[in-house]
């Protein structure tokens, strides 16, 4: 059986794109967690990676409809994904090494729609689509989040306001491990998934797989274990960030934040609205920060991460536009976007090991952007 | 254009709901138990207390579960 090099490609790049994918939003589950000492770190993405892979075989309902109908699957060659993970991969690397978190969704589709616009036109791009069940919802994910959080913050408060505070921090801590571990499953069936979707569009378009088939079975295992690799690598440049830099997070809040994050995004995933898991988190972390008296929000840290949100998506379109142009060529085209891609990896990573941070340094933050909190400071 | 508004309103509503209650029952627990663990080291027998909490934390976990129930097999 004559597999095409394009085809080969394609599965070698949505592996990687899955594999940054773990451990960009490792945070999602683990960063409060992580932050108020409820887990040890490599505990936490352990459990993550678990329910990512766990997640990852719930449920094929979003590998189906890969691209959502934002651009024409029918004018997509592999050539066109292959960029966009390119562009993808790029992005999520990008602001993986200055530590900001971002919507892989978002890098993905974004990569998809710069490719598609470039090797197709204007036609190939649904723009209405792209209005309609990503800007908007992308709009209204953090808000959602972030005022539900604000609410469950303050009631639970309130109600627990009699309590020992040793006995407050040791049952919301053990909430925050079930919550986190629910909130690892949700971006499994979330996100493992949209791997799996571009695997098997690659397949169907070089004539392996015929139209309309499901992953095969190889494709789910594979996808699955990927991901659940990438989120036991951990990502901890943007878990410092979310959990530490944002806002001061306490374990109740930590609960609150993980819930309701787990909250929205199994819901809207029940009612087919493709929110994006990292916008829900955000959200809710800035949100649980507002709700606590005396808690501080750094809204400059907070600037920063919407910012790199709204870049998302023009950001990665950009570079897998240029990406379509050299590998649509064929194969040395190809060829050479992998070897740049490669040598541009390589140099992130040189820059992300000037100043590294794992798991032994994850909470460390400098003490100018640290307000001590009688929890953290005994952690 | 088509916006799904009332998917979003009903995303809003739903955990927002989901939330206000397991705020509420997990406050409750972390009240009992904390009230629980005071009565024992006075010596004090806290039976009902115990009841209580428990019937809180479970129904956390069981709103968790149905959560997740929904997503996977409806």
């Amino acid at each position: 059986m004559h597999i095409p090099l394009i085809v080969v490609a394609v599965i070698v790049t949505a592996l990687i794109f899955d594999f940054t994918c773990g451990f960009h939003e490792a945070s999602d589950a683990v960063a409060t967690s992580v932050a108020t000492g409820a887990l040890r770190p490599r505990v936490a993405v352990g459990i993550a990676a678990v329910g990512n892979l766990v997640g990852a075989f719930l449920s094929i309902k979003i590998a189906l409809t890969i691209s959502n109908g934002i651009v024409d699957d029918t004018k997509i060659t592999p050539a066109v994904v292959f960029a966009g993970l390119v562009g993808a991969i790029m992005w999520n690397l990008l602001t993986w090494v200055v530590g900001l978190p971002s919507s892989s969704t978002h890098a993905l589709y974004g990569g998809l729609i710069g490719a598609t616009l470039v090797a197709v036109g204007s036609g190939g791009v649904h723009f209405a689509k792209v209005t309609s069940s990503f800007l908007i919802p992308a709009l209204a994910a953090p808000v959602i989040a972030g005022l539900v959080a604000v609410i469950g913050t303050r009631i639970s408060y309130r109600v627990a306001r009699g309590s020992d505070q040793r006995v407050t921090t040791r049952t919301y801590r053990a909430g925050q491990t079930v919550s986190a571990s629910l909130m690892a499953m949700a971006h499994g069936t979330n996100d493992g998934q949209k791997t799996m979707g571009v695997i098997t569009l690659a397949l169907v378009s070089g004539n392996l797989l015929p139209h309309n088939a499901n992953p095969p079975v190889w494709v789910i295992v594979s996808a699955g274990i990927v991901i659940g690799a990438g989120t036991f690598f951990g990502g901890w440049r943007i878990i410092r960030t979310v959990g530490k830099r944002l806002t001061d997070i306490m374990s109740p809040q930590g609960f609150i934040a993980e819930t309701t994050s787990a909250a929205v995004v199994l819901a809207s995933a029940h009612l087919g609205l493709a929110l994006s898991t990292t916008h829900v988190c955000g959200g809710a972390v800035v949100g649980t920060g507002l709700g606590r008296k005396g808690a501080e929000v750094r809204w400059g840290v907070a600037g920063r991460i919407l910012l790199t949100w709204v870049l998302t998506l023009p950001a990665a379109g950009l570079m897998a536009g240029i990406a379509v142009m050299a590998s649509d060529g064929g194969a040395v085209g190809t060829v050479g976007v992998a070897v740049v891609g490669i040598v541009v990896a390589a140099v992130l990573w040189v820059l992300a090991r000037r100043h590294p941070v794992h798991a032994g340094n994850v909470n460390d933050v400098p003490t100018m952007e640290r307000a001590a909190t009688p929890e953290t400071a005994s952690a | 254009m088509n916006i799904a508004w009332s998917a979003i309103g009903s995303v809003a509503a739903i955990s927002l709901g989901t939330i206000i209650v397991v705020a509420i029952l997990f406050g409750l627990g972390t009240l009992g138990m904390s009230r629980y663990e005071k009565t024992r080291a006075q010596g004090g027998s806290a039976s009902l207390t115990v009841v209580g909490t428990g019937v809180a934390f479970v129904a956390c976990v069981a709103i968790g579960l149905f959560g997740l129930y929904l997503t996977v097999f409806r």
